[in-house]
This record gives C-alpha cells, structure tokens and sequence, in this order.
C-alpha cells in the first residue's frame, strides 16, 4: 500500500463506485431503538440504523442533532461524559457493545477514533504511532513495531512526508499532517472500524482533499462512520448517509439517493443548503 | 412584523462628544500610576533586602579581635621541673593536671556514655566560681572528703542562700529536667526553681536574688536522659600553683568498665585574675587512641599528646600541647561564610553559626518531601482523573475538594498543634517519647573493656523499667556470645583466683565475672520508634500536612491545563484510565506539577510556626543522626537569635547573626524559586 494518492480515482463522484454496487454489503455494526440521554435530556431517540462492512457512512445533520452522541457510543466515548445512559441496542456481529460486562479496553482497539482536532500526543511522530500497539501488543520487538509504524504511516498517506523525522515532536506537523498521524495512530493498532468525529473541520481545503483521498482508499479496508457537516464532503466520500435532526434520523440511504432524490422535504431543504 | 427601517435613528450628532485627549490622558495617568507602584515595591523590597544583607555583613567580615593560633602549653616531661604532668586513674576516667606560671590545666578522660557521678565523688580538688564578673568573683575549693555538704556550707559562707532558690538544672536534649546526680554534691539539696539554663548542655547555679550564677556547667551526654558533668568551665587545681591533694583520693578500685577514649579538658589562663576558658571536650570514633597517642579536637583548639597505659589505667607521657585553633577572624568572607554555616550555634554572637540548623532543615525538608510529593500527586490525580460519577461519590468528592483548599488557608501553627498530638506523642497510645512501646533498629549493649584491653559488646538484656533502665547488664556467662571489633565472638568469664590466660586471642575476649560495663546504644538513621516524639520524622509529617494542600492544588492546576483531546486521544486508542494518566496527561503535567512542589517545598523550609509548637530548640550542638534525633531548624534559629538583646558595643551582635542566618535562608528560597523557573522554562511545551 504505497502511495494511496498515485491510484487514480475521482473523489468528486457523486456516483458510488461500481465495487460498492455490485459487492453485496455486509451489516457491521447494528443499531437498534437507541435512546441516549444526558442527565435529563434526551439527545437520541429510537435511532435504528445498520453500518454496512467496508463502506463509508455519512452522518450529517444541524449542530445538537445527535449525530456525534452516537457516534460516540459506537465505541463507549460516551462512558467518559458525566451523566450520560442509554437505552437499545448495539451490536458488533459478534458483541454487544452496550453490554455492561464489555471489555471497553478491547472494543476501542475494535473501533478506533478520530477527532474533530487533530490531536498528536506531545510526544516523537515514531512514538504517537507506537502508543496504541504498545496498549494492545505485549513483548513486540523494535523491528516488528518500526514495521508496524511504517505500515500505519503508509497507509495514512503520511509516511512520505515524516519518514525523515519520526523522532521529531508531533507537534511540529501541519494540522493536516497531524489529523493524518492521528488516523495512522488509530490504524496501527489494526481496528475494524473507525468513527471520525468531523476530521476536517479544522483543517484547510487542501488538506481536507488529502484527508477524503485517504477515507476513500481507507475504506477498502475499514469501515468507516464520519461525522460531517460538510455536505459536498459526505456526498464526495460517502457510500451510505444518514440525515439526523433533533435526536432522530429523518432519512437514510445510500448516499447518491439521499443528495439527488431525498424522500423527506427535511431533508431536501438540508442537503440544499434551505436550512442548517 | 415590523419593519425596521420605521425605527427612528436618535440623533446621534447631538449627543455630547468625549474628549478623547481626556481620555488619553487618563491613560497615560493610570500608566504612570502603575510604573509607579511598581517601582515603590521594587524599591521597598531592595530596601529591605539591602537593610537584611547590610546588617549580616558584620558577621562575614574579618572582626578586630582577631587571634592567632598559638601554642598554649606545651610540656615535655622532664624538661622543666617547674611544670607536673601527671595522670592519675580514677577507675572510670583518667585525670590529668599541668600547672604552670601562666596556666593551669586539668581535665579528664573517660568513657562515652558513662555518667559520672552517680556513685562517689571522685574529683579531688576542684574549686569553681561564683561570678558576675571578674573583679566580683569568689574562689571556692572542695574537697572529696567533705563531698557536697562542703560546697553548700561554702556557698552558703558566702552569703547565697540556697534555700532561696537555688538549684542547678540540666537541660536535656529535648526537655528540662532537674539536674539530680552530679559530681561531688546531691543536688536534691539544690533543687529548686530558679536554674536558669542558658545553654542546651550548659547548667547554671543561679542565685535568683542575685543573679549571681556558678559557671560550674552541667551537660548532657549522648543518651537523652544522661547528665554528665561537662568540666570544660571548671578550674581544677590551684591556680596558684600549689601542689593539689589529688592523690588522696586515688585509693578508688580500678574497674573494668572502659569504652571510647573520650576527653574533657580545660584550659585556664592564669594572667592578672582575668581567667579565660579553653574547653576542650570531645566525643567521637576518630579520638580513640592510636598507638598511645591522642588527639581532642574542639572547636577553639586541640589537645594532644601520648598517653602510655599501664596495668591500671594510663599515664601521659612524652610531649604533651595545647593549641589554640587559628581565630576564623582570619580568614575572608568566604572563609567566614563557611565558618557560620558549618558552626554551632554558640552563646558569643561571633562564634555563633547555622550548622545544625542547616543539616536539621535539610533532613526535615527531605523527609517532608519524601512524604508529601508522592501523597500529594497521588491525591491530585485521584481527585482529578478518577473523578467518581455515582451521584454521592461526586458529592463527596466535591467535599474534599472544598476541603483540600479550606486547608491551604489554614494557620499553619494550628498543624503544628496536629503534628504534636498525632505524631509527636500519637495521642499517648504508645506510651511517653521518652519510654516508647515500640522501637526498631536501635541495638542496646553493655560495653566493658576484656582483661586483654579490647572494647567488647554485650547485648543488653531487656528489663521491666522505664527508659533507659529498659535495659539491663547481661549476666556474665562462659561462652556467651560478644561483639568483639564487630565480630561475634565466645566470652571467657575468669573467677577469682584464677590466673589470666596466656593465650593473647583468649585474654582480648577474657572478663572477670564481676567485670562492670555501661550502658550504650547505636542507633542508625532509620531507627524508628512509637510514638515518634519531638524528632525530625514528627517534624517532616507535619509539614507534609502543611504543604499538601499546596502541592495538591497546583497538582490538580497543571492535570487540569492538558488539554482534554489528548485524555480522548488516549481513551480513544483503548488505553485504561491510568494508561492515560501514566502515559499522557502526567507528562503534559510534569512541568506544572515540578513547580508547584518546589515553591510548596520553599515555603516548607521557610515555616517556623509548626516546628516552634513541635521542637523549638535553639541550642543544639549537632544535626540529626537519625529519624527521631532532635534538631533545629534555620527559621526557628534565627527566630530566637533575633529576640536575644542587643549588645550595641560588640562588633557582632545577635542581630547581625539573625540577618547572617535571614541571607542564607533567603538564598536557599531564591535558589529553590529560580530553580522552579527554570525548570518551567524548560520543560514546558505546547501541548497541542
């Protein structure tokens, strides 16, 4: 997997691509009546909704609508906010992940995510890499874990710019470098899933495309739930989005339906830019 | 809906204008008020510490009273017959006497940790003074034969009356006692409340009425509970010169009862009735002697000599001198510095230093931190990154957050009070500091010199008395186990009539069965003992208390400055709670963290009030040994020099000394701030 961006690929196709037509999709991760409440208010509401297996999955919606809340409880982030219970199901195929007895630990080196901010640990390039497979891998030699680095770099499309430096502070990155580290963090400890939490929004359009380039290759291999309030970048990205507003889902679908024929006039009046 | 361009616009030009060179003007004004306060405090803060450094300088310049070293007797036998030099054994200690035309000499040797005086006078001759000054002074002799009731009549002839008040008072390590055994006389007949103790080893006969006071001077020895008469102050002989009865009372059993060779020697200069004192007194491993010959080193001079021993005890013999030590008035500033920071604090200002309070602030600085930073951090992390979400655990932790920062506020005497009842007497559980229920590591022994004239250790044998008297001589048995030159090895017991041993390895481990010994004990640093009483452990715990709330706040402060996204980050990889705190948060934090602890540790060496309810010892003559040692502290030192009377005439004086020891304690603070700085300025990175 060297140079994702020499693969040639028109990322402003609003079509999906013959592959994600043709292979029948696979159900990842299924949700059903899920309700989510901080403290008293309740942010979800009876949300059903199944992630497909090697897609990408838009969530797109107003501020406060909820989108980020089940995003969050994908991979129990949740269990940090002061306050906040749920109510349904959520399901890998072969765990429960709402279940009180589910190993947290285990399941958020399943699911993987990654921020609105980049956010590098202040440590080496080589070390914010290493972090997770130093969790989750006991006793791996150095060669192994320079490997593993490499690998995870590569595959974050980043590998060319830092291989010069990985002892150099993360920090020293630009912030679409940085957000590209955070995704090769996220990878090197081999998830099934990632959750992005709006991983452009604080970053320039160039970098933006890097980052779409990467989800685009990235999801041959994961799938991938983003949060987006870009509509043109869910529409770009995306192989299948849901329409979320005020704790509910309006509309969801593969996402050339959801842009060019929406069922709801909500939804319409959103993806056209009428409101939100 | 209305339309808004209805809205009627108020006029805006007819509203009055402020004046914006006004304004700027009170611009420049508050500007110019702020530079000026600054500079006032600047200026205030240079005034002081030009004020402090100023009056400290005294101590650190060369004084006019400046005295070379000099030989002050120095006797080779058989060179003068005018001059004596004589030994004489007394059974517990060796006596020697050297009188010439200008001086007179005297003093003893003994064994450490052995208390004089607690059976039979001993001393022949002794006389000693009771002064107020030179011109108004009474010489008074005594003899053994007489013994105590002696003294009292001559004191009495005198004209002080000992019923009034008068009394002799030791002061122990860490508390007052009456002084109830001493040398020649039964101090029950002196007891009394008006002692005035001037000195943490130095005891006075005081008349109240007077004031009048005996510089005869009592001291402590190693053990607490121990008084030994220090005869450094004390004239022995005639000064005159005459021939002193001191065989009479050389008709004392020898026993075999010797340890370390330890001496106490006083000088006197005999010119014009003006008698000026050289006390040379010391205890330590590095007196013992060495192929017959000994040196006693003290602060103001040193004695040495060769002292032979024979069957009984010794004899001096050979050369025998006494130097006085070059003045430190001699040195430079830098000189000086040293001097006053490695002295003990004397009673002449110009002698005076920080040294034990120095070695005391480092072992109770030490101690606090050792215990404060890793319960501190500890507590901060705790409350910080393992914040609780079941509703009552969060009120609770809100509590203890309120709490922790109540604390900060808190006088910090009213811990001192908490430090004294929980760790210095913890509440009297563990029976008195002085007679504790618990002790570890300290090693009791009875110490007793073998018909071979080796030191050998006897483990001591546990009794049913308080203190000290916890321990008991061994019983004498053949084959017991001793220490021997730190070695184990089997006693011979040898019975009356019984010949000595041949053999010189069996005469070294050889005792006769009624052989004496004295009690000693060795206490290495971490002896430990319940409760732990006035020692430099209850101190340390105290100001732990004291400085915890500091450290767990600016703890919690720089937890509380990283940012949140990296916790996420972390959490988001599937690391556990403390995965993250060890691996990221608590490294973003370090740099904070490191700051606050010193300032906190600054402000522990800078705190006196604790330690003043705790301690409050000014005179002690060496830094801690271990745990439950006393101490001083440099705030407590100077707190006290700064309250003694100003002697306006004398070069340096008590304030002088105070500033000396202020500047000190202020370059220890600033080091500490700047080093907080800099490790701020370099450790500190963007953490995002």
């Amino acid at each position: 997997m060297t140079g994702t961006k020499a693969q040639p690929h028109n990322p402003l196709a609003a079509t999906p691509t013959p592959e994600s037509a043709s292979v029948e999709e696979t159900i990842k991760i299924r949700i059903k009546d899920l309700c989510s409440w901080y403290d008293d208010f309740q942010a979800l509401h009876n949300i059903s909704l199944d992630i497909p297996e090697q897609r990408v999955t838009a969530f797109i919606g107003p501020s406060g609508c909820g989108k980020s809340t089940l995003l969050k409880w994908i991979n129990r982030m949740n269990d940090e906010v002061p306050g906040a219970r749920c109510t349904g199901t959520l399901d890998l195929p072969d765990l429960d992940i709402l279940d009180h007895g589910t190993d947290v630990v285990s399941l958020r080196r399943r699911i993987g995510i990654v921020f609105q901010k980049p956010n590098p640990f202040p440590k080496s390039i080589y070390d914010n890499v290493a972090f997770g497979p130093r969790l989750h891998f006991r006793g791996v030699s150095r060669n192994d874990l320079d490997e593993l680095v490499e690998w995870s770099l590569r595959k974050a499309a980043v590998w060319e710019e830092v291989k010069d430096r990985l002892g150099h502070s993360a920090l020293s990155l630009s912030g679409g470098q940085q957000q590209r580290l955070c995704i090769a963090r996220a990878i090197a400890v081999g998830p099934e899933v990632l959750l992005m939490d709006e991983p452009c929004s604080a970053l320039d359009p160039s970098s933006t495309s890097k980052i779409e380039d990467l989800i685009y290759e990235l999801r041959k291999q994961y799938s991938i739930v983003i949060v987006t309030h870009n509509m043109q970048q869910a529409a770009r990205c995306s192989d299948q989005t849901a329409f979320f507003f005020e704790g509910k889902i309006v509309e969801a679908g593969p996402t050339t339906e959801v842009f060019t024929k929406p069922k709801q006039q909500q939804t319409e009046d959103y993806v056209t830019g009428k409101f939100g | 809906m209305i339309d808004i361009n209805q809205i009627e616009s108020p006029d805006f030009s007819k509203l009055p204008a402020s004046d914006p060179k006004r304004r700027q003007r009170l611009d420049s004004a508050f500007r110019l008020l702020c530079w000026a306060i600054t500079f006032a405090t600047l200026s205030i803060l240079v005034v002081l510490l030009v004020a402090i450094v100023s009056k400290a300088l005294p101590v650190f310049q060369p004084r006019p009273d400046v005295a070379e070293s000099q030989i002050l007797l120095s006797i080779v036998q058989g060179s003068n017959e005018s001059n004596s030099l004589d030994a004489l054994d007394q059974g517990d200690f060796l006596q020697g006497i050297f009188i010439t035309n200008e001086m007179v000499v005297g003093g003893l040797f003994n064994e450490d940790d052995v208390v004089f005086g607690t059976e039979n006078p001993r001393i022949g001759v002794f006389s000693f003074e009771l002064a107020q000054n030179a011109t108004n002074s009474q010489r008074f002799q005594c003899l053994p034969a007489s013994g105590i009731n002696n003294v009292l009549e001559m004191i009495k002839d005198a004209g002080f009356n000992l019923d009034d008040g008068m009394s002799v008072q030791a002061k122990s390590n860490s508390s007052i006692a009456i002084f109830e055994s001493a040398v020649a006389f039964n101090i029950d007949d002196l007891k009394g409340n008006n002692g005035l103790v001037t000195d943490g080893r130095i005891a006075n006969i005081i008349d109240s009425a007077t004031g009048w006071r005996c510089p005869l001077v009592l001291g402590n020895s190693q053990a607490n509970d121990f008084c030994q008469l220090d005869i450094s102050k004390l004239v022995m002989g005639d000064v005159t010169g005459e021939s002193v009865a001191l065989k009479k009372i050389n008709k004392l059993r020898p026993r075999k009862k010797m340890g370390q060779l330890s001496g106490i020697f006083s000088a006197t200069k005999n010119t014009n009735d003006d008698h000026t004192f050289l006390p040379i007194k010391h205890r330590s491993p590095e007196n013992e002697l060495v192929d017959g010959h000994f040196v006693l080193k003290a602060d103001e001079g040193q004695l040495t000599g060769l002292l032979k021993r024979k069957k009984r005890g010794f004899q001096f013999g050979g050369e025998f001198n006494l130097t006085s030590n070059p003045s430190p008035d001699q040195g430079t500033a830098v000189d000086h510095f040293k001097a006053f920071t490695t002295q003990t604090p004397k009673t002449n200002p110009s002698e005076a230093g920080i040294g034990p309070a120095l070695s005391g602030t480092l072992w109770v600085c030490l101690g606090c931190a050792l215990f404060a930073l890793p319960l501190g951090i500890g507590t901060a992390i705790c409350l910080e990154e393992f914040k609780p979400k079941n509703k009552f655990l969060s009120k609770l932790h809100g509590l203890v957050q309120l709490n922790i920062s109540n604390l900060a506020g808190v006088p910090s005497i009213v811990y001192g009070i908490v430090g004294l009842t929980a760790f210095g007497t913890m509440f009297g559980m563990f029976g008195s500091p002085k007679n504790p229920a618990f002790e570890f590591g300290a090693q009791h022994y009875f110490q007793y010199e073998s018909e071979g004239e080796r030191i050998l250790k006897i483990p001591s044998v546990p009794g049913s008395g308080d203190g000290q008297e916890n321990w008991l001589a061994p019983t004498l048995t053949q084959d017991m186990n001793v220490l021997l030159g730190g070695e184990w090895v089997k006693l011979n017991v040898l019975q009356d009539g019984q010949d000595l041993p041949a053999d010189e390895a069996v005469l070294d481990r050889t005792l006769h069965y009624q052989a004496e010994g004295g009690p000693t004990s060795v206490k290495p640093w971490y002896y430990l003992q319940l409760p732990f009483g006035r020692g430099v452990l209850a101190a340390s715990l105290t100001l732990m208390l004291v400085i915890l709330p500091v450290i767990i706040i600016a703890t919690q402060e720089s937890l509380r400055a990283v940012p949140s996204t990296l916790r996420q980050g972390a959490l988001g990889l599937g690391s556990t709670r403390w995965q993250t705190v060890r691996n990221v948060t608590l490294p973003a934090a370090i740099p904070g963290i490191m700051t606050g602890a010193i300032l906190a540790m600054s402000r522990a060496i800078g705190e006196a009030a604790p330690i003043i309810v705790l301690a409050g010892i000014v005179y002690i003559t060496a830094g801690p040994e271990n745990l439950m040692d006393s101490y001083s502290v440099l705030p407590i030192q100077i707190f006290h020099w700064a309250g003694l009377p100003i002697d306006n005439a004398a070069t340096v004086n008590w304030q002088h000394v105070a500033s000396a020891g202020i500047v000190v304690l202020l370059a220890i603070l600033f080091t500490f701030n700047t080093l907080a700085i800099v490790i701020r300025q370099r450790t500190q990175k963007p953490l995002s």
